[in-house]
């Protein structure tokens, strides 16, 4: 898959540029030459499978991992550590210290960020945690600690949310708590980015997608795009360049070409038989035609393969 | 700079390990006053009038003795707080939050400043009024002799500490950390110093430095029936002290910098 270019216009609401970011360990390549590109207000997933390199690239953006070759760039300002407040961050899982309450963890973080100690309230009240704020955050169950890191993460209302695996350990009600909060962070207009593993989760959640295996980067942009739960329908006939003509004036995207052979994504309120119809009355003898579902699974096994 | 040390307040106080340590310290110190005020009653008396260990100004010899022993315990004490930073990788959550890696650093140079500042004016203020409880006599002139030596406490102090927090730092988890603290101080740094080194060296490894080489070992005021103690600092061992705390500080300084987190 090829890099969109983006135009200048669109480049300045770019919140996140890497460049060939990548990380070795001794003669592991964890992150292989990855280039991300984020706009502002995206919900950008990073999909991958475990082990495919998701943590140590957010580990890298962060600050925590210094990369071994290439760049990335926060809010076009660079990799200054002033960027990292604008952002709020939870890498691999919620971190605490265990002896403090989660009220006085949050306004480490608080002080951290430079943001007042009121807000500490205001975030608990989002995650639904201002019952349990002065409890030692070693008691909280797994999906509290997320949320709780949530919390932090949403200290001084940051214009970019960082999530790793943020519903990984959680059952059902806790998964659908997580991105119930996680889609009304983004319906204020948030960027978001998160690392997951889970195909489904950014599917629901996320307008974007980067899917990486290996360190590689494979595919990146829109999630309908990419991973498009859509039909596709081969098509031949005796006369492919008429026929390409003639689907592109009926408004069908063409997918590829094998030698006359098209693959095509059909308009909104078309089908298989009504653009058999169009194309006979525009008198297209089609000799081929199968519709073939492209499946959300498909499309990652595709392009993970 | 204040910020760090907010921060580093709403971290320590509440943690348990470091409080019970902390009193075991200052429980510590105080024995090694009531200790001393043992020597003052029936045989003890007379002990104390031949070594003269608790008159003025000997007693500080005696106690800043016993306190830089003592500065173990707060090596364990850093050793135990640092170390937390790793294992719970809060360290790495505060660096994602927003500091940045020479804050990280100055938080732990500030943790160490404090521990030796508390200690230190703990210890001159307990040691001055011990010396005038146990010398009723003495008068105010008499109590400042020596008083030099306290400086040089805290530059052994400082130093501890600085060793106890690169040691957490290079071994990331607390156990580890405290044995190999510990068993640097005992018998590593005389195996290094008797056997490999064969004494050539005694005036400039850290331990020797550090624990009787800036403040000496009181064992010749006591031999010398308290006539033959330390009035003053020597400049070999207090260069070394400052060269030891420079070169600690400048490790844990460039491994924070350049270790991933």
């Amino acid at each position: 898959m090829k890099l969109v270019v983006l135009p200048k216009s669109v480049q300045l609401e770019t919140i996140l540029n890497t460049a060939a970011l990548t990380k070795h360990y001794g003669p592991i390549t964890a992150v292989n030459g990855i280039d991300l590109h984020v706009e502002r207000g995206s919900v950008y997933g990073i999909l991958g499978p475990n082990g495919s390199g998701k943590t140590t690239t957010l580990g890298m953006l962060l600050g925590a991992i210094h990369p071994s070759s290439g760049s990335f760039s926060w809010f076009g300002k660079g990799t200054g550590d002033e960027n990292r407040k604008r952002i709020g961050a939870i890498l691999e899982h919620p971190i605490f210290y265990p002896y403090l309450s989660g009220a006085q963890n949050l306004r480490i973080t608080a002080r951290i960020k430079g943001v007042p100690e009121k807000d500490v309230d205001r975030v608990l009240q989002i995650v639904e945690l201002s019952a349990r704020k002065n409890s030692p955050a070693a008691t909280y169950s797994l999906g509290m600690k997320q949320r709780m890191a949530i919390a932090a993460a949403l200290l001084g209302d940051p214009e970019v949310l960082v999530l790793d695996e943020p519903t990984n350990g959680l059952d059902p009600q806790g998964i659908a708590e997580i991105r119930g909060l996680i889609r009304e962070v983004a319906a204020s207009g948030k960027t978001i980015l998160i690392a997951s593993h889970l195909l489904d989760e950014v599917e629901k959640v996320c307008t974007h997608v980067a899917v990486i295996k290996n360190g590689n980067l494979l595919a990146q942009g829109h999630v309908n795009e990419i991973l498009g739960d859509e039909q596709l329908l081969e098509i031949a006939s005796a006369d492919p360049a008429g026929l390409k003509l003639q689907l592109e004036q009926l408004h069908c995207s063409v997918r590829s070409d094998e030698s006359g052979l098209f693959l095509v994504g059909l308009p909104e309120g078309m089908d298989a038989s009504s653009l058999n119809k169009k194309l006979v009355e525009s008198g297209q003898a089609i000799h081929h035609l199968r519709v073939r579902k492209k499946k959300l699974e498909e499309s990652f096994l595709e392009i993970t393969a | 700079m204040k910020k760090l040390l907010q921060i580093e307040w709403i971290k320590l106080w509440p943690y348990k390990a470091f409080r019970i340590l902390f009193i075991v310290y200052f429980l510590l110190l105080g024995l090694s006053l009531l200790i001393g005020r043992s020597l003052n009653n029936g045989e003890g008396e007379e002990l104390n009038k031949l070594f003269k260990i608790l008159s003025v100004p000997n007693i500080w010899n005696y106690y800043l003795f016993v306190a830089v022993l003592l500065n173990i315990v707060l090596g364990i004490i850093v050793i135990f707080v640092i170390s937390n930073e790793y294992s719970f990788k809060t360290m790495r959550q505060n660096l994602i939050d927003g500091l940045n890696r020479n804050q990280l650093f100055v938080s732990k140079l500030l943790l160490i400043s404090i521990l030796t500042f508390l200690s230190t004016l703990v210890v001159y203020i307990s040691g001055l009024i011990a010396g005038k409880v146990y010398n009723p006599d003495a008068t105010f002139s008499d109590l400042l002799e020596r008083n030099v030596l306290i400086g040089g406490y805290a530059i052994a102090c400082f130093g501890t500490l600085s060793m106890a927090s690169l040691f957490a730092i290079i071994l990331k988890r607390s156990g580890l950390a405290t044995i190999v603290f510990i068993l640097f101080i005992f018998p590593l740094d005389v195996i290094l110093n008797q056997g490999l080194l064969k004494g050539c060296c005694n005036d400039y490894l850290p331990v020797s430095v550090l624990f009787k080489g800036i403040i000496e070992w009181p064992g010749n005021m006591i031999r010398s029936f308290g006539e033959e103690a330390q009035t003053a600092l020597a400049w070999l061992p207090v260069t070394m002290g400052l060269v030891y705390i420079g070169l600690f500080n400048f490790l844990s300084w460039f491994i924070i910098r350049r270790r991933d987190l």
